[in-house]
């Protein structure tokens, strides 16, 4: 664990260094706080699940960017030596970045609390509700980091990186259109109805915690941060 | 991950710290490194030598733990770097070719990040320590993108020192510095190979003959030679060199000297009264020319043994024929031109 610590330190020290997160953040409390006062000037209603909705598609922006430079710096500058010939696991060290990039990503969430103050300020909303959003959009950031930590794994251009780590997420986010469109049904239709993003973080929003959903972001986040384990480790074979 | 309970093997066979059996490395088709053998004793500094490409960085790599060989074993500190690549790690202090610095990060920083990753017991002093062995404890809180090539060097291998390990892995430690950097890298690899055994490659001559105890020359992945680096040049002559100067020049010279036991041909120099004596390997005949000298009133100005430099035992070893003419060429061409 000391190992997992001390690169998720460095790594998070090194994010917060970078102006990079700081336009991250400031994009996302700026785009945040539009579309509250958009939703709110509207319905009038201390509802926040509308937000949490728009909340999903600016971290399917963002994230990519949060994630992009994860492994494609440390390749491009050769750092990756220095890692992969310290006394530490490759999993140690891919586990450390996705825990401080996904501290990161929960970083980008705390403007947003100021949304709840001012809820609390001038209506009653529910915390069941709110506790379930934040539970739900933690879950999906954790899905999200993992995503682009993967696709960082695969390149040392921390353009590629953001873009393939895009296209990933969109998959996954778009994942049943084809088979809703067509109407399939069977295995491969319910798969891939399975593997779209937005059926599993809507119940949150409206304050279902469901084990299912649990289950779907938990695999989806062990599962990024074994495949980039293997990518790494695939760099020793070459 | 070992079958071998830790501790088991650590015991090590005889004074080496890097002992390499057999060594055979494939990417994909291509083979780099071919069934290499050799060992270090424990406080060499062996120079691995070769042209770019010859396998020096990828049998580092191997010896790292950075990635494992296609076939053959190596040990490190007594460890096997593939069963006990952790444990390898852990002894091994590694400068990579391309000094794996984070820009971002001050020095005092990353060597404490480093030191970390090493489970260094006392951070604090293990980077002042390390700051002060390779004199950069003035830019511990520089960061490390406004450093100099000399001082990101310095703070590489600082990096590799900050855990007191075992074995010292410097790949090409002075490439790309200055001359005056060059010297003080060198000064202080001599000094760190008194507490540390050092394999270190590069493929500039004069920095093995400089600061290693052994030399290894590779080519195409196999070991071409090895040796200090003072035998080597007599070594690979097959016989031995004297340069003479004589005051009186005779015709005869090279005649009578021919006589001498041991002495193979006599060459008269383009400089008059210079000859180049070939003796036998391993019979100083030079108290037998010096008397001739004296006995035939001669005049001796000069009497010294020449040595293949270090230079010409790499060209031989490391190039084919007609690229040693090449070599030799423009050689000539310079010195005309």
């Amino acid at each position: 664990m000391g190992n997992v610590l001390t690169i998720a330190g460095r790594e998070l020290k090194a994010y917060f260094l970078s102006p990079l997160a700081w336009i991250i953040i400031a994009l996302f409390a700026f785009f945040t706080g539009f579309i509250f006062v958009q939703i709110i000037a509207r319905t009038l209603v201390a509802d926040l699940s509308p937000l949490f909705q728009w909340i999903a598609v600016l971290a399917l922006i963002l994230t990519p960017a949060l994630t992009m430079r994860l492994f494609s710096e440390e390749y491009k500058l050769g750092t990756i030596e220095l890692l992969l010939t310290a006394p530490a696991r490759d999993w140690q060290i891919v586990l450390g970045k996705f825990i401080a990039a996904w501290l990161g990503f929960a970083v980008l969430l705390i403007p947003t609390l100021w949304q709840v103050v001012i809820l609390q300020r001038y209506g009653s909303p529910d915390y069941g509700i709110l506790g379930a959003s934040y539970l739900g959009i933690l879950l999906v950031g954790a899905a999200f980091v993992g995503v682009g930590m993967f696709a960082s794994a695969l390149t040392q251009n921390q353009f590629i990186a953001y873009t393939i780590g895009m296209i990933l997420l969109l998959f996954l986010w778009v994942s049943d259109a084809p088979a809703t469109a067509a109407g399939q049904s069977g295995m491969v239709g319910d798969f891939f109805r399975y593997l779209a993003l937005p059926g599993h973080f809507e119940d949150f929003f409206g304050g279902v915690i469901d084990t299912q959903h649990l289950l779907y972001f938990g695999s989806l986040a062990v599962l990024a941060v074994v495949l980039t384990t293997l990518v790494v480790q695939s760099r020793r074979w070459r | 991950m070992s079958a071998e309970p830790n501790g088991e093997t650590k015991q090590l066979d005889g004074d080496d710290a890097i002992e390499v059996v057999n060594l055979s490395k494939f990417y994909g088709e291509r083979q780099v490194l071919r069934d290499l053998n050799f060992s270090v004793k424990r406080g060499e500094i062996l120079g691995f030598l070769g042209p770019n490409g010859a396998g020096k960085t990828t049998t580092m790599r191997i010896l790292t733990g950075y990635m494992p060989p296609s076939s053959g074993t190596a040990r490190v500190a007594g460890f096997d770097v593939i069963k006990q690549s952790l444990e390898v790690r852990a002894r091994i202090g590694y400068l990579p070719e391309t000094v794996p610095l984070y820009l971002d990060m001050t020095v005092a920083d990353y060597l404490s990040f480093v030191a970390r990753l090493h489970h260094v017991k006392n951070i604090d002093a293990a980077i002042d320590r390390a700051m002060e062995l390779v004199n950069i404890a003035d830019r511990a809180d520089t960061l490390l993108g406004k450093l100099s090539k000399g001082y990101k060097q310095r703070v590489g291998i600082a990096q590799a020192i900050v855990h007191e390990p075992d074995v010292l892995i410097l790949d090409e430690p002075t490439i790309g510095l200055d001359p005056r950097q060059i010297i003080e890298v060198r000064d202080l690899i001599r000094a760190l190979g008194k507490e540390h055994t050092i394999l270190l490659s590069t493929h500039i001559l004069p920095e093995v003959s400089q600061t290693c105890t052994r030399v290894l020359i590779i080519r195409d992945g196999e070991i071409v030679a090895e040796d200090t680096p003072q035998h080597l040049g007599a070594q690979f002559s097959g016989s031995e060199h004297v340069y003479l100067q004589v005051a009186n020049v005779a015709p005869e010279i090279p005649k009578e000297l021919e006589k001498i036991q041991g002495v193979l041909t006599v060459r008269a120099q383009e400089t008059e009264g210079v000859f180049e004596i070939e003796t036998t390997l391993n019979h100083d005949r030079r108290t037998d020319i010096a008397a001739m000298a004296v006995q035939r009133g001669w005049g001796v100005l000069e009497l010294r043994p020449v040595r293949l430099s270090l230079e010409d035992v790499f060209l031989q070893l490391t190039m084919q024929e007609q690229e040693i003419e090449n070599v030799q060429d423009m050689n000539e061409a310079m010195q005309n031109g």
